[in-house]
Formats: structure tokens, sequence, C-alpha cells
């Protein structure tokens, strides 16, 4: 069961999950440290970026095993990002599931270095991020990244 | 010293033959998931003298992945070799075309986009008839591919990871406030001086 769990505190079947299609929404993000709730959409053209935090669709669904990446706009729904510290807990409800995540890092990095996050990882983790400065207008070179770890939540057993 | 290629093209080949299922909550098949563990896996050509490894970017197989789970049942054992066959017939054009001409890698990336001509037509025709007939739509705009299914959601994209998350930058919005400070400026530097401040 440990084994078939891979470090997961709970598993749940695909077969009675309705994935998200890109444009739905399909969770919550909350981060109390920084006072931030948002609406979580699955997808994250400019659209959705007005309307919630938005996960990247080449990032697996939560619950993969590997890395979830999400952005959110630096002057509506992140624009508290950079209270967050290391240790501060991240929750996400989704449609099938509720997480936990415990941020593990913080730090601005270049938009079009891709060292910072890994989208081929074997374990669960998020990547938060949104522009910087967070007084910047327009077009940034750098963004501000926040790194977490999974904690709890269910791992998605696809071939079920 | 080996590097590590992203094939656009494969995208297009892997989308137009696996749109085959009918869509609803779904499972990882045994088919699909020797489909995706494919996609995920490396080919090592010698190209021009130097050892490159193929591999489909990462967050192309992951939507791959995703349009599986979210379809019901699976394919056949003769889809999923299908689509296998497809993606390696592609694979098999790229090579040909980058031994032809290594100039089409950039970096650690092929330059699909500067193919010749014809060979670039082929594999998007193959890519657009093959979506045709299962109703999936794919857009090439010479950047970017989209493929979209029946209800006009998007199923592929292949835009950039990291977007941009910034405040808007309205330049309407920016002439009026610099404009209104101006002539707020321009105001109160006539009451200054008719106040004789200067």
């Amino acid at each position: 069961m440990l084994n078939r769990l891979d470090g997961y505190t709970e598993s749940v079947p695909s077969s009675v999950i309705t994935f998200p299609k890109y444009g739905d929404c399909y969770g919550e993000l909350r981060i109390e440290s920084a006072d931030i709730t948002a609406p979580l959409y699955y997808g994250d053209n400019d659209k959705l970026l007005k309307k919630g935090v938005c996960q990247y669709i080449g990032s697996m669904y939560i619950g993969s095993g590997t890395t979830v990446l999400i952005s959110g706009h630096n002057n509506t729904y992140l624009h508290t990002l950079g209270q967050v510290e290391v240790g501060d807990i991240i929750e996400i409800d989704t449609n099938y599931g509720s997480y936990v995540y415990e941020v593990d890092s913080v730090s601005v990095e270049l938009a079009n270095d891709s060292s910072w996050y890994d989208l081929d990882a074997q374990h669960e983790n998020l990547e938060l991020y949104t522009c910087y400065p967070f007084d910047a207008l327009g077009i940034t070179r750098y963004r501000f990244c926040v790194g977490a770890k999974y904690i709890s939540g269910p791992k998605i057993l696809y071939n079920e | 010293m080996k590097k590590v290629l992203a094939i656009l093209f494969s995208a297009l080949l892997v989308f137009s033959v696996f749109a085959i299922s009918a869509s609803a909550a779904g499972t990882l098949g045994t088919n699909e998931q020797k489909v995706i563990d494919f996609l995920g896996s490396k080919e090592t050509y010698n190209v021009g003298g130097k050892d490159f490894t193929f591999k489909i970017p990462t967050n192309y197989v992951n939507q791959a992945k995703a349009y599986f789970a979210g379809t019901e049942g699976d394919i056949t054992p003769e889809q999923a070799d299908n689509i296998i066959d497809f993606v390696k017939a592609g694979e098999a054009l790229v090579k040909e075309t980058l031994e032809a001409d290594a100039s089409y890698l950039k970096g650690d990336t092929v330059d699909f986009v500067h193919f010749p001509t014809a060979t670039r037509k082929s594999i998007l025709d193959k890519g657009q008839k093959a979506c045709e007939v299962v109703g999936l739509s794919l857009v090439f705009d010479g950047e970017h591919v989209v493929i979209t299914d029946a209800s006009g959601a998007v199923r592929f994209d292949d835009d950039a990871i990291i977007k941009t998350t910034g405040a808007d930058f309205n330049y309407t919005a920016l002439i009026l406030v610099c404009g209104a400070f101006m002539v707020v400026v321009a105001g109160a530097l006539g009451v200054a001086k008719k106040a004789r401040l200067f």
C-alpha cells in the first residue's frame, strides 16, 4: 500500500475524476500568510490570468507526482506573493481532492531561465510565480518564484 | 556531448493520430500508457558528426497524457502501434532534414519553422487531415500550434511555458495620465509665474 502511494497520504482513482479542460475553473488556491485566495484555472492565457491563478497545461494535474506550474498576475491575485516565506503553507482545493504544500524556496529568477522549475521531476511539487518587480508594468525579465513541497492530498491513480 | 532537442512536429503527429476515442472522465489504459512511455523516451542520432538525443518535450508529453486521462476507455493495441509508427515516421523526416542540413539545429532546438516548405507542409497536412476526421482542429500560424476539440477547448498548446504576469501596460492610459500631469504642471507654473514666484 505504501509503495502504491509512493509517499502520498491517500489516493483517488482517475476514473472518478472529471479532469478539467482548458479554461475550466477547477479549484481554489489559498496562502493564508500572504492573504491570498484565488480561483484556480486550467490553462494560462491572458483571459484566464485576469480571472484567477492559472495552471500551465504542459504541467501535469495536481496529484500526478511531478511539478505543477501555476502563475498569476502581480497586481491582482498574487500581488502579495512577496510576503510568502519558507515554511508557509499553500492549500489547493480541487474538484477531486484537497492538497497542502509547504514552501521550501522563494527566489527571483529570469523568465527565460528554465532551471528553477523541472517538469521532469519525479516527485509532487508546486511552482508558483508572478512577474517581478511587483510594481512593474508590462513585460519584465524576472519572475518571483515560490517553490513548495507536497505535504498531503490524494495521488491520482491513472490506471484505475 | 549529447544534446537534448525539442521536436515541435512530434506534437502535431501525436495529437493528429490519437484523436480517436470518445471523451469523458477516464483512465490511462494499457495501450495509452504504452504511447505515453514511447513519447517520453529518447533516441540518439548522429547529425553532422555529433550525437544528439531527440526527446519530445515533457510539456508536450504531459498534454498528451492529460488528453488520454480525460478520455474514457483505452485505445486499441493497433491504434497505439499506429501512433508510435506515425511519430517515428515524423522523427525520420526530421532526421533526414537535419542530416541534409545541420543548420536547422539551433542550439538544442530543431528549427522546424524554417524547414523546407514542402517538408513542413507534408507534416502539417498529415496532422490537419487526421484531426479533421475526428473533429479536432489544428491551427499553425507560422509560429505556434494549437489543437482544439469540437467544443473549442484547447487540447494542445505550444505557447511559452512561462507567461507574462505583470500588470497590463495600457499605452492609451499612459498618454492620458502624462497629458493630465503636464496640464497640471503647466497650470502650476502659470500660477507660480503670475504670483511672481520666479
